[in-house]
């Protein structure tokens, strides 16, 4: 699920005007197919047996694409590159907490390094959820496996944004492409910031029913 | 049983990681709570692992994969502990807040008196934006407070008994998300009063649910 069996042909500089792109002649063009499964797997081993040819393998697999995603939204090759280490040191340190059940790898590999950019960029404390918290409460009732299933299925995000209104779809880019909190999206567009909630909210319905046909609400 | 949520918006703002440090507090805490909040959550960051999983590759350097693997030996795993943290005067509080918050028995003493029977005392967020503020309340049973309206976003979670306005009763859990279109008469509840959590970004004036309390009480 990962690292699908397509040929890397999007140039993103097209759909994200404002944001540019300078490493560009380093993109790589990746044909391997390899799948979620083969990824959890070398997690398994990592957390299993501390096993470092099968940490070299996933940092192979995983590692230029957390770069690109780090340059993506702004940093430069060299503080990508610092937090590229970053994450894969938290990976091997984390890599027993990781769940296949709860979450997809990727969706594993983004929460690590989310929370490592907040740490490093913005040196500000991130209040998170402890998953060992006594007072969290049971989750909802559906299967691991089917909510599992319906994300295997589901569309390309990218895909999926581009079904979005170009109004709706704008902010999500510079929520999710540009780490920009509402404020600096009303500010930058000069919209009110109701406005800009509002399509938000909009916007994530929509993408609910695209990405997992169903609305939470 | 929860019935305030958070909304989409802010949810996935958290998720996305631009949220600021007092609303991802809120969040944390509500979503501990919350598996309805918490599977939302959960959802926005599927989407963010999409957009990392359909990131274009960038070639590592040639050696960044030995740095790596030289820091490994030594480096522990890092198995997320349960760390309950004790604190005479909230035993119930999801532990994200808990750790915010003065250790052991020094929070009685750090409530300070405000008018009206009502305590408070700011959480240091750490933060390098002065304009971000969380603060903890505790509003005596049955203390109504004055009609007002807002300007701007403000968040506040109930910790301990609960409070009615316009809007319905908030119990523990509950969130009211307050902007500037609403206005409020908020009564704390007549047995247990209130013990909530405020943030607010913006300008240095509280003008949510307990805002006039709050600026009574000014930083
Ligand atoms: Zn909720």
């Amino acid at each position: 699920m990962f690292l699908e069996n397509y040929i890397e042909t999007v140039d993103f500089s097209d759909k994200l005007p404002c944001i540019e792109y300078k490493q560009e002649k380093h993109y790589l063009v990746l044909k391997s197919a390899v799948k979620d499964k083969e990824l959890t797997y070398l997690i398994s081993r990592v957390a299993d047996f501390k096993d470092k040819s099968a940490f070299s393998d996933l940092f192979k697999l995983v590692g230029p694409r957390i770069k690109g995603y780090l340059m993506k939204l702004g940093s430069s090759d060299i503080v990508a590159e610092d937090l590229l280490q970053e994450v894969m040191l938290t990976v091997w340190r984390r890599s027993e907490t990781f769940d296949r059940a709860k979450a997809a790898v990727s969706t594993w590999l983004f929460t690590i390094a989310r929370n490592k950019r907040i740490d490093m960029l913005r040196k500000e404390i991130r209040p998170q959820l402890d998953p060992l918290d006594p007072m969290l409460t049971p989750n909802q009732e559906d299967s691991a496996d089917n909510v599992y299933s319906s994300k295997q299925e589901s569309l390309k995000i990218t895909n999926a944004i581009e079904q979005l209104p170009d109004e709706q779809a704008v902010l999500i880019k510079m929520t999710y492409y540009e780490d920009k909190s509402h404020s600096n999206i009303a500010n930058e567009l000069r919209m009110p910031l109701g406005t800009v909630k509002s399509r938000i909210r909009l916007a994530s319905n929509r993408l609910r029913k695209l990405l997992e046909g169903q609305i939470y609400d | 049983m929860i019935k305030h949520h958070l909304n989409p918006e802010i949810l996935m703002s958290y998720a996305a990681g631009n949220s600021s440090s007092s609303v991802s507090l809120i969040v944390a805490s509500h979503i501990t709570v919350c598996s309805k909040c918490r599977k939302e959550v959960s959802f926005y960051e599927d989407i963010g692992g999409k957009v990392l999983e359909e990131s274009l590759s960038v070639e590592t350097k040639a050696e960044t994969l030995d740095i790596i693997l030289s820091k490994l030996d030594g480096l522990n795993s890092e198995l997320i502990t349960n760390t309950i943290i004790e604190n005479s005067s909230f035993k119930n509080i999801p532990v994200v807040l808990q750790k915010m918050l003065p250790e052991g028995n020094s929070l009685t003493e750090n409530w300070k008196k405000g008018i009206g029977g009502i305590k408070y005392f700011d959480i240091d967020m750490e933060s390098v934006n002065k304009d971000l503020h969380a603060r903890m309340l505790s509003i005596p049973p049955g203390k109504k407070l004055p009609n007002h309206g807002h300007e701007a976003q403000e968040l506040t979670l109930v910790l301990e008994g609960g409070f009615s306005d316009e809007n319905g009763n908030y119990n523990v859990g509950d969130v009211a998300i307050e902007d500037e279109n609403n206005i409020h008469t908020p009564i704390a509840d007549s047995e247990e009063g209130c013990v909530c959590l405020v943030v607010y970004e913006g300008n240095l004036k509280f003008k949510g649910v307990f805002g006039p309390i709050l600026n009574l009480l000014k930083i």
